[in-house]
Parts: structure tokens; sequence; C-alpha cells
């Protein structure tokens, strides 16, 4: 009961909120009819009305384009009932459990995830085209017990079995939003914002609480024990993607390969069947707990306990893979990759030559980290493996090591460079053909030779970082077929790829022109922007997010830290440094009073970043 | 010793204490530091001396409190010397210890860790540099030594350092003194390695300063606490013997180090009311050759622990 009076409030304000935009657009027809009525009066009259004129033109247009909306379809592969009978038999089955509309759609979607849609009209009051998305990642992990009961709970959004007021509460939402973000930067965005927050509050209980209301029916139709299980596989399915696209595809994709679109998907099949042990290691976590007042869901451990309470039925559950719903569910999913992935290009390898390239492409580019602190180190503009040993030779590795060991001594650096040694020679080995990178789904890819033995070549680096077992290291090397003059340096200059975004500084003054910098955990990116300081925090984060780091550093002024040769803290509020690089030129960035930042704490990332650059008695002062 | 606890408070101080004993070069020294005349600093640290002695101008050069800020230019200058390289990497130790502090490690700042290893790492580079050029540099390695439990390396690492020593100069007093305080409790050791090392030291080097390993360690373990542990039969009795290994022995030879020795062996003899062995030690003292340590123990006033306790012994003597 209290479900429905909650949801009829939020009715009431949902035309509110439209009744509200319509009296703020005749109010402010009305002052601009009175200023140019007063026109001679001044200036200052014309102003107001032209600017009341401007608000109330982009509020009807933004409601207007709200009305229109229909909320583009996501790109997906559309599987028609003679494709997928017997997912269609399901759906149907489960609709008329929900005692809702049948889903005119049945769409393949690449995401960790599963929704239906539905296209609002009147301005949310009336529900239109009805689309039901399902991630073909979430049909790979899932049985078609857990697909059901995933199902039923969104189908459950739009049951009629409560209140036909929540189904429109649940519409309405999502069309303020829509109108709201039309309106985001001016005055009147601003007032409405402010309602629609307070219409978010009402109507985000009525959310919380259909949700629960369609989890019943995941219950009533998978059994609480299913229904929870599933619940609970969500976060472990979302873990399993994000890692997959982090440690599998993310690497090559950086680098200009991809996944042919067979593989994209295909590959996650791969891992989930061979990470069975990590992925039971995930589902011993205890299920997310947080809630913020604004969420439209409970958190998941509040609705696996409510499901506790919820009237059991006994259903057999079947456990066969989801994707066997779908007859040549492989085809499938290769349509949907290539219809939804963004290749843009990218060289598409199956899996083997995939991880292969991509793991010799991010070795080449530490390698290539060393290499160039060599040429620096000899002069030379270039270096190679070669140009490693001769310093080893000369005693010099050292002063080579100390750059990436910076806590260590020089002598200790040199015991150290073991590591960055036996990376520089399993470049070698690649490059000379004698070994490459060998695929696992189980662990991280492996260096073998060519006859699919393992190639351990740590012991060859700790003879090679010693002058008096140099000799012995070359020589097995050449033993082994490796070509130390195959080893190169193969990007003169360093590039952003791989780093992380940890700060952004805005209108910064770099050699005293206005710049947006970006703070990476490698370098800094630098952009001339405007002279005004307003907004500059959007505009860092709109910057940040257009594309990955490694394109925003090509496309910009990308400033590696390795070319840091000094740095001077001139000033710590506002941050001010000047850089002397390697080849002598300098860059003042200083930040002004006035500047936006990305975080709070954006400052103390530049400070970190140029901390190893201080001259050495900065610290006694 | 109640006797002494209640005069101590009527006795006027008439000594001062001079860490430099009126040595003249060693006052040239400091004023050529401060005036920072290399040629003047290099002829005085490179003239021929005991090691001892070497040790002793070293510490009172790596005080000086501005050295750090031109020494690199007499690196830059000696490409060819170790010596200026030795000096900037004892600055820097001594420098590191100036951020540092003398307490124990929870009584310093967050904030002074980077600054405490950042110098002891350039400290250390530079020392590196000199006994790989120079592997006989006792006094090099005495800091690598100091070094090793500032930097908390290994144990392998510490003994690496050791034996360095002990292949340039086995009976280097600064050093093997090093060693025995890395293996101290407070440093990660124990008192059984601490005194296992010294008992070991002193067999092996009668005659010299080594013996003095075992007043280190005996003062370790009273650590300021009453006498009676000085005084104990089995303590007093291996102080006497070290004093007969060192500073009473035949072969004994006086440095500008001496001075330490005589007012530990004082003062431990004083606290174990071994009247005649310690009025010895008083008497070469005297009034010049008077160290802070290890008489400021008890109180501030070293001067005045010094007299007092000189007066006690002289009241009580047979």
């Amino acid at each position: 009961m209290a479900t429905t009076v909650r949801a009829a409030l939020s009715v009431l304000m949902l035309i509110g909120f439209y009744v509200l935009a319509l009296a703020i657009v005749v109010g402010l027809g009305v002052l601009s009819v009175m200023a140019f009525q007063r026109g001679s009066s001044g200036v200052a009259g014309a102003k107001l009305g032209f600017f009341a004129i401007a608000v109330a033109i982009a509020l009807v247009v933004a409601l207007w384009q709200v009305a229109r909306a229909k909320s583009e379809p996501v790109k997906g592969l559309r599987l028609s009932p003679q494709q997928a009978p017997e997912l269609w038999h399901m759906v149907r089955e489960l609709a008329a459990v929900a005692q809702t509309r049948m889903p005119d759609e049945i769409i393949l979607i690449p995401i960790v995830n599963a929704a239906v849609s539905e296209d609002t009209k009147l301005l949310g009051l009336i529900g239109g085209r009805r689309r039901l998305y399902i991630g073909v990642p979430l049909l790979q992990a899932m049985s078609v017990a857990q697909l059901r009961s995933v199902l039923a709970h969104e189908l459950g959004h739009y049951s009629g079995r409560h209140t036909q007021l929540g189904a429109i509460a649940y519409r309405g939402r999502a069309a303020i939003l829509a109108t709201v973000g039309q309106l985001s930067g001016n005055v009147v965005g601003w007032v409405l914002k402010q309602y629609a927050k307070l219409y978010l509050l009402v109507a985000a209980a009525v959310n919380r609480r259909q949700e629960l209301e369609a989890d019943e029916l995941s219950v009533q139709v998978a059994g609480r024990a299913v229904a929870q299980h599933t619940l609970r596989e969500l976060p472990v399915i979302e873990a399993a993607w994000n890692f997959y696209e982090g440690r599998y595809i993310d690497p090559g994709w950086e680098a200009g390969y991809a996944p042919t679109p067979a593989d994209f998907f295909g590959g996650f099949s791969g891992l989930l069947r061979a990470r069975t042990d990590e992925l039971a290691e995930l589902r011993r976590e205890p299920p997310p707990a947080e809630q913020s007042k604004w969420d439209s869901h409970p958190s998941i451990a509040a609705r696996v306990l409510a499901m506790d309470r919820m009237q059991d039925t006994f259903v057999p559950a079947d456990t066969r893979y989801a994707t066997d719903l779908v007859p040549m569910f492989d085809r499938a999913a290769e349509a949907v990759a290539a219809m939804t992935v963004q290749f843009d290009g990218r060289t598409q390898l199956p899996w083997e030559q995939f991880t292969a390239v991509a793991v010799l492409v991010q070795e080449q580019r530490n390698a290539d980290l060393v290499y160039r602190a060599a040429a620096r180190l000899t002069g030379g503009g270039e270096a190679g493996l070669g140009t490693v040993f001769q310093l080893v030779h000369e005693g010099r590795l050292g002063e080579l090591a100390a750059e990436f060991f910076p806590d260590a001594t020089r002598r200790e650096a040199a015991q150290r460079f073991v590591a960055p040694m036996t990376l520089l020679l399993r470049v070698a080995a690649v490059r000379s053909n004698v070994a490459y990178w060998r695929h696992s789904w189980t662990e991280r890819a492996e260096l073998v030779r060519n006859d699919g033995r393992p190639l351990d070549l740590r012991p060859l680096a700790e003879l090679a970082v010693s002058p008096q077992t140099l000799g012995e290291a070359a020589s097995q090397l050449a033993a082994l077929g490796v070509d130390v003059r195959a080893a190169v340096q193969v990007d003169r200059v360093a590039t952003a790829h791989g780093g992380d975004i940890i700060g952004g500084l805005a209108n910064v003054s770099v050699n005293g022109k206005p710049h947006d910098v970006l703070i990476l955990d490698n370098g800094l990116i630098m952009q001339s922007c405007p002279k005004s300081t307003d907004g500059g925090k959007d505009r860092l984060i709109a910057w940040g997010r257009s594309a990955p780091v490694s394109e925003l550093a090509a496309k910009s002024w990308f400033l590696p830290y390795e070319e840091i040769a000094t740095a001077r803290l001139v000033k710590n509020t506002p941050i001010r440094v000047d850089l002397t690089l390697h080849d002598g030129r300098t860059v003042a960035v200083h930040e002004a009073w006035t500047g936006d930042r990305l975080a709070r704490d954006s400052d103390d990332a530049l400070r970190a970043a140029i901390t190893p650059y201080l001259p050495e008695n900065a610290g006694a002062r | 010793m109640a006797l002494f606890r209640k005069r101590s408070a009527e006795v006027k101080p008439s000594i001062v204490i001079d860490p430099l004993f009126g040595d003249p070069t060693a006052r040239q020294l400091q004023q050529a530091l401060a005036a920072r005349d290399w040629p003047t600093v290099r002829s005085i640290l490179a003239a021929p001396m005991t090691s001892n002695d070497r040790t002793w101008f070293m510490s009172v050069a790596c005080d000086d409190p501005h050295l750090q800020e031109w020494i690199d230019q007499a690196v830059a200058a000696e490409r060819g010397s170790t010596l200026p390289l030795l000096l900037k990497g004892g600055r820097y130790v001594r420098w590191a210890w100036e951020a540092r502090g003398s307490g124990l490690a929870g009584s310093v700042g967050k904030d002074v860790w980077p600054i405490w290893f950042d110098r002891l790492r350039r400290a250390e580079d530079c020392l590196d540099e000199v006994v790989e050029r120079e592997p006989g540099n006792a006094e090099a390695w005495q800091w690598l030594i100091t070094l090793g439990r500032a930097r908390q390396v290994d144990a392998e690492d510490r003994w690496r350092r050791f034996n360095g020593l002990l292949a340039a100069e086995p009976a280097h007093f600064g050093g093997n003194r090093q060693m025995l305080q890395g293996l101290m409790r407070k440093w990660s050791g124990s008192h059984e390695q601490m005194f296992e090392f010294a008992r070991k030291r002193t067999a092996e080097h009668p005659g010299t300063d080594v013996p003095f390993l075992i007043v280190d360690a005996h003062l370790e373990v009273w650590d300021g606490a009453t006498f009676e542990y000085l005084s104990r039969r089995e303590v007093s009795d291996e102080l006497l013997a070290a004093a007969e290994a060192s500073i009473w022995h035949r072969d004994y030879q006086r440095t500008r180090r001496t001075p330490t020795l005589l007012n530990a062996f004082a003062f431990c003899f004083a606290a174990a009311d071994l009247h005649d062995a310690a009025d010895r030690c008083f008497a070469e003292i005297g009034d010049n050759l008077v160290t802070e340590w290890p008489w400021q123990y008890l109180t501030a006033d070293a001067a005045t622990n010094y007299t007092s306790m000189r007066d006690y012994v002289r009241d009580n003597l047979s």
C-alpha cells in the first residue's frame, strides 16, 4: 500500500516537473515582453529580454527533444523468433507470469548486462516499443536457470501485478534525467535540477521497492536458491569480464591490434572455462552492500537477504548453458562483435598471435625505456642491447640502473638490474626468432622456444649484469641463436602508452601560455586552453575521457618524465615547477590561483612526480 | 657511591670540555673548513698519520655543518683523488643523522625518513666508489659499515662490508666499533651477538684499541641503570682485562682516540669502586683530555660529573 501511495506521489511530481518547466517558460515570456516594452529605458532591460528568450527557447527545445525522443536502440544483434525459438519461448512464458506485454524485440548486446527498455510517450506517462537486451558475456557465464531469473526480474519492472503507477514512475525517472541532461549549465537548468533531485529522492524509494518486487518474480520462476545465486553471480561475471578486458584485450588493443570478431567473445568463454578456481574464489567474497540514497537499486546484499523472506517455489533448475538457447551462438556472438566493437582499423588476429604480438609490443616499450636511458648516458641518439652490454663491460651499469631504482645505490641498482636485463634478453630472443610468447587462459603468457619448451633467461641475465661474467652470458646467448644486434630501440621518443591519469590542472601557465595539463604516472600531457578559467574542471574531465591516454598524448604535447634532467619546485601553493630537460630545453609549469583542478590533490600528484628530479640538497631546506 | 650523589650538588665545575683537546691542527682544520679552503683541508687530512688519528680528523671535518654545500667542487676538481669522495660520503652520513636525531626510530618524524634514506644512499654511492678504486681504504669501509645498519641492509651485506675492513685493516678501531654497534640489540642484533663479536675481536688484537669493544658492550647492557651492574665481579674483571689488553698493554700506541678509551675506563672503574684503576686513568686524563661521553650518561653536565667522580675516587684511595 505504501508503495502505491509513494508511486502516486512520484507520478504527481513527474507531472509537476513539466508544470514547473512550463511555468518557467511562460514566466520568462512575460518577463521578456515587459523588458522590451520598457526597452527605451536602458540596455539592461534589453539584455534581460534576450536572456529570457534564450532560456525559454533552450527549455522548449529540451522538452521537445525529450518528448519526441525515441530512445536510440542500443547497438546489437536482433534475434528473431526463428533464430532463437527457445529463448523467445522462455521470454514469452516469463512475460505471461509477470502479466506484462511481451517485448517486441530481443537484442544481443556486447556488455555485461540485461535490460528491458521502452520508448516513452507523453513525457514518460505512456509506454511504447519494448526491447529486451541481453549481454553476450552474461549468456556465456550463466546457466539457463540463472538467465530465467535475470530476465524475470527485468520483465518484473513492467509487471502490472503490483501497480500501474510504478511502471510510470520508472519511465518518468528516465524522462526527467534526459531533460535535465539537455539543460545542464544554465540557471533554469539548475532550478529544474533541484526539482529533479527531489523527485528522484521520492522515486528512488519507489524504485528500490520495485526492485524487490521484481525480485519476487525471479524467486517465483527460478526458485529462491537459483535467484539468490544468480544475484550474487552478477558482480562475479562483471569482475571476470573486466579482468578479461584489462588483462587480455587492452594491451594488444592499445598497440593497434584486436582479436578477430569470432575471438572477441570466444576468448571470454575460454577464460571462464579455464579459470574456474579463481571464479570460485571471487564467489566467496561477500556481495556488495553499499547503498546511496540516490541509488535506484538496493544493494545486492540487501536483495539477497530480502529473498529469504519471499515465498519459495520448487523449480527444477535447468543447468544447461544459457548459450544453448541460441542455436549457433558462436556465430551470433561473432556478429555482435562485428556490429558493435569499434575495431578502428586494428589488425585482427586470432588469440595465439594476438597475445604474442601484444606482449612483445609491451615488452619492447619497456625495453625502449632502458635503451633511451642508455642512449642519454652514452651520448648516442640510439641504443640497444649492445650499448647496455658495453656499459656493463665498463663497470658503468650502476649509472644506468640507478635511474630505474631511485632508492638504491648504484652498486645495489646494478645488482637489481637483473630483472630489466631479463626483459631486454627476452625481447632480443623474440626479435631473433628463437622464442615467442605463448598464450594461456590460465596464467600470464609464457616465453617458450620454437619447440615449445619454456625459455627462462633470468640465469643469463644474472651473468650479464656483472663485468666478470658478461662474456659468458654473451657466448651462451650466441649459442641460443640470440642476436644481440637484433635487440634495438624502436621508439626514440617515449609515448604515453600504459599511463594512468593521476591528476589534472586547468589554466596552467606553461612557458607563459595558458594550458590544460593532465598528470599521468609517466608524463604530462599539455594542450593550450582559453584564457578564461571558467569550466576548467569540466574541460579536463571531458578531455581525459575523450580518448585513451596514448591518443591524447599523440595529439597534444606529451612530456615524459624520463626527459626531465632536473626540476625545481618554485612554489608549493599554487604549485609552480621549473623543469630542465635532458636536451637543455626548459619548461615552466605554473599553476594559477584561480585555476581548476581535476582532483583536490592534483598538485600533490605533480609534486610527487617531479620529486625524483629535485636537486640533491632540496630536501634539507 | 652514596657519597658521590651527595657531593655532586656542591661541586663547582672547574673544567671546560674541549672536543678538540686543544689540538692546534684540529683547530686549523675547523677554520679551513669554515673558510671553504680545500687545499688546507686536503693537506691536513692527507698527511701521514695513524688510522685512529685519521678517523678523528675525519670526524671533525664531517661535523662541519656546511661541507655538503661545497664539497662537490672538490670532488669535481680532483677526479683522481678519493679523499673528497670519502669526505663527502662521511659528511652525508653525519648530515643524515642531523636530520634524524639520535633518538630511537619511533621518535623520528615521518617526513624525515625520506631525507634520512636519501642522504645515506648518496653517501654510500661516494664510499662505494672509494673502495672500488681503493679497496684498502679502511676509513671508507668504516663508513660503509655504519651505513649498513643505518640503511638496514641484510646481514650478508653487513658482513661483506666488515670483510672489506678486515682485508684493508683488521684492527681498525672505528670500523670494529661500528660493526659492534650493528650487532647491538637496538640495531636488531642481540647481547649474545654483541659479546661474541667483542670477545673474539679482543682476543685477536691485543695491544690495540680493539679490546675496548668489551667496554662498549658492557656500557650497552648497563645503559644508564644503577652502578650495580658495572660493580659485578665478572663484569669488572672483564673490564680490567680489557684495559690490560689495550691502554695498559706494552704495545699500545697512544693516538687522538685514546682519550675516549681513558674516559670510559675511568667511568667504569669509578662506578665499580675500583679506585686505584680509576685513578690511573684520571691521572692521564687530567683536566684537558676530558670527553663528554660517557659522563653525560649521569646528567647533562658532563664536566661536573667528571670532577665529582674523580673527587670521589681520590677521597677513597687506599
